[in-house]
């Protein structure tokens, strides 16, 4: 009995401890970053680390911004809410990013993500890692 | 000398009749008079209601409704956008302006104008109420804007500049909107005897916004309270800040704010009273504090602040921080818990007060132990860490503490001159 007991609880311990992406709570959630709370979900991220504590942004430079002294083995997903599509999560190595002042997301990084992207007048696509050189 | 005043007489003669009325009792009337009007002219708009669309202003015109005609923009498109300098709306009823993704469409927008006045209209169901653009010197005052979120992230601002120089935010009423008034880089800017309550998000939002000051508001039970951002020189007096409650909420978040004056406000009823993070050299003199969860939470990247002659009354905390704080200085200030003695008699307590109690700490670490605050053994780990402290950031202290509270401040901008 005792025996089954500690396999449930380290099988407990275990599942708590999995990183997983968490749902957001447009309006209650707030900010790791710049501490606003989040409201608008086109421009809203999420980074989860590899110990399962997850941190959310209003803005994919609160994002870069944030994440800077962390590093790639800390991180167990690094998502973006897809602009057309808000309740869809992209990966930031998969997405593509578009830079441009019709995009005006709530810390002014302008950054919208997208599946695919073509470059329209007056905006330009970049990659996650492109992205990283204009906010670090 | 009198053959000039003549000729100064007939050219104030001839501006007046140069400057028509235009009467109008229907939508389409008023597309015509909009048309044919001439520069500095008048229109007004008889009581009724006027199925609108995208209305655009180029000329220097008046707008004056009588008896709160109703502009309905039928949840088409913007209501009026004004590109032309010296514009002046008033009196009028703005209503139903849709929500889109990539356009903010407003009940008013003004677009790179100068001396605009936006003065005593209504806005009902707008996305935006009040978009001012790269605009300066303009004046809004004594509206009333109400929106009515469907979905807490699909409602814009109720007053909204962005890019804007020397405007006067006036006596406002803004409820029900994602941020009641919302100013990014704004600057020389002031924001005087507005009520914003019952917003999404916040109260009043403020970032990169330099030189602004704003007095005599008040924030009542919004979303999040106030955010200051990313801004050097704002002025903050004879505000206040109430009925913030909610995981995530402050009366005032101050976050990077620099060379900033906050002095004779009132926080009462926050989660927290004031949040500053990354803020510098800023004074917080004679508020008061009263009946909030924590009063102030002071982050230790915070340097060089003073905090002087302030009202801690009835908080369960009186502040919080994230680290040995001592890069700041608090002193003479009322802290309503403080026990220690006046020999003396000068007003001022003998003994230095920490207002930084040991379960503050502690819940800052394991919130969980919020559990056990005011039981017995709590009661007796504060006395014991009051004695000897261990805990307790023992140098973030206030060595002048008053025996009793500093005069509360007025805030009425009719009585008292600041």
């Amino acid at each position: 009995m005792k025996k089954y007991l500690n396999i449930t609880v380290s099988a407990v311990l275990i599942w708590s401890c999995t990183p997983k992406t968490e749902a957001f709570n447009y309006g209650e959630d707030q900010c790791a970053f710049c501490k606003m709370s989040i409201v608008e979900d086109r421009y809203a991220a999420e980074t989860v680390t590899s110990k399962g504590k997850v941190y959310k942004y209003d803005d994919i430079s609160c994002m870069i911004r944030h994440n800077r002294n962390m590093e790639t083995k800390d991180f167990a997903f690094r998502v973006v809410n897809n602009f057309d599509h808000p309740e869809e999560f992209l990966d930031v190595n998969k997405a593509a990013f578009i830079r441009s002042d019709q995009y005006a997301s709530p810390m002014g990084g302008n950054t919208a993500a997208f599946h695919t992207a073509e470059t329209e007048a007056g905006s330009a696509v970049y990659t996650w890692a492109q992205l990283q050189e204009i906010f670090n | 000398m009198n053959t000039l005043r003549y000729i100064l007489l007939f050219i104030l003669a001839a501006g007046g009749a140069i400057a028509g009325k235009h009467p109008v009792k229907s939508a389409s009337e008023l597309y015509r008079a909009i048309q044919t009007a001439a520069d500095g002219d008048t229109i007004l708009i008889k009581k009724g209601k006027y199925a609108v669309e995208n209305i655009t202003i180029s000329k220097r015109l008046t707008l004056l409704g009588e008896g709160f005609p109703v502009l309905d923009g039928q949840f088409k498109s913007e209501i009026i956008t004004v590109k032309s300098n010296e514009v002046h709306i008033e009196g009028i009823q703005f209503e139903n302006v849709p929500q889109t993704s990539m356009i903010d469409y407003a009940g008013v927008k003004v677009i790179e104008s100068e001396d605009v006045i936006v003065r005593n209209n209504r806005f009902r169901n707008c996305y935006f109420g009040i978009y001012l653009s790269a605009t300066s010197h303009s004046v809004v005052t004594g509206n009333d804007i109400a929106g009515t979120p469907r979905e807490e992230q699909t409602t814009g601002n109720g007053i909204h500049a962005w890019k804007c120089d020397s405007i006067l935010i006036d006596n406002n009423r803004v409820t029900g909107h994602r941020d009641g008034i919302y100013f990014e880089f704004v600057t020389n800017s002031a924001v005087k005897n507005n009520y914003s309550s019952r917003n999404i998000r916040y109260g009043l939002h403020f970032m990169f916004s330099h030189n602004d000051w704003y007095e005599y508001n008040t924030f009542d039970n919004n979303g999040a309270g106030v955010a200051v951002m990313y801004t050097r020189k704002v002025t903050m007096k004879h505000n206040r800040f109430i009925n913030n409650w909610g995981a995530s909420a402050y009366g005032l978040l101050l976050k990077d704010i620099s060379e900033s004056h906050m002095e004779h406000n009132l926080f009462r009823s926050n989660t927290v009273g004031i949040y500053m993070d990354g803020c510098s050299r800023s004074l917080l003199g004679k508020n008061e504090f009263s009946g909030n969860g924590i009063a102030l939470r002071l982050q230790a990247n915070c340097d060089a602040n003073i905090l002087r002659d302030n009202n801690f009354i009835r908080n369960t905390f009186n502040m919080g921080t994230s680290g040995n704080t001592t890069y700041n200085t608090i002193s003479g200030n009322y802290w309503d818990n403080y026990e220690g003695y006046d020999l003396d008699r000068n007003g001022i307590g003998d003994v230095p007060f920490r207002p930084v109690s040991l379960f503050s700490v502690l819940i800052e670490r394991v919130p969980q132990a919020m559990m056990i605050f005011r039981s017995f053994t709590s009661t007796l780990l504060e006395r014991v860490e009051k004695i000897i402290p261990g805990i307790t950031p023992d140098r973030l202290m206030d060595e002048t503490p008053r025996m009793k509270p500093v005069k509360p401040a007025s805030f009425d901008s009719n009585k008292t001159n600041v």
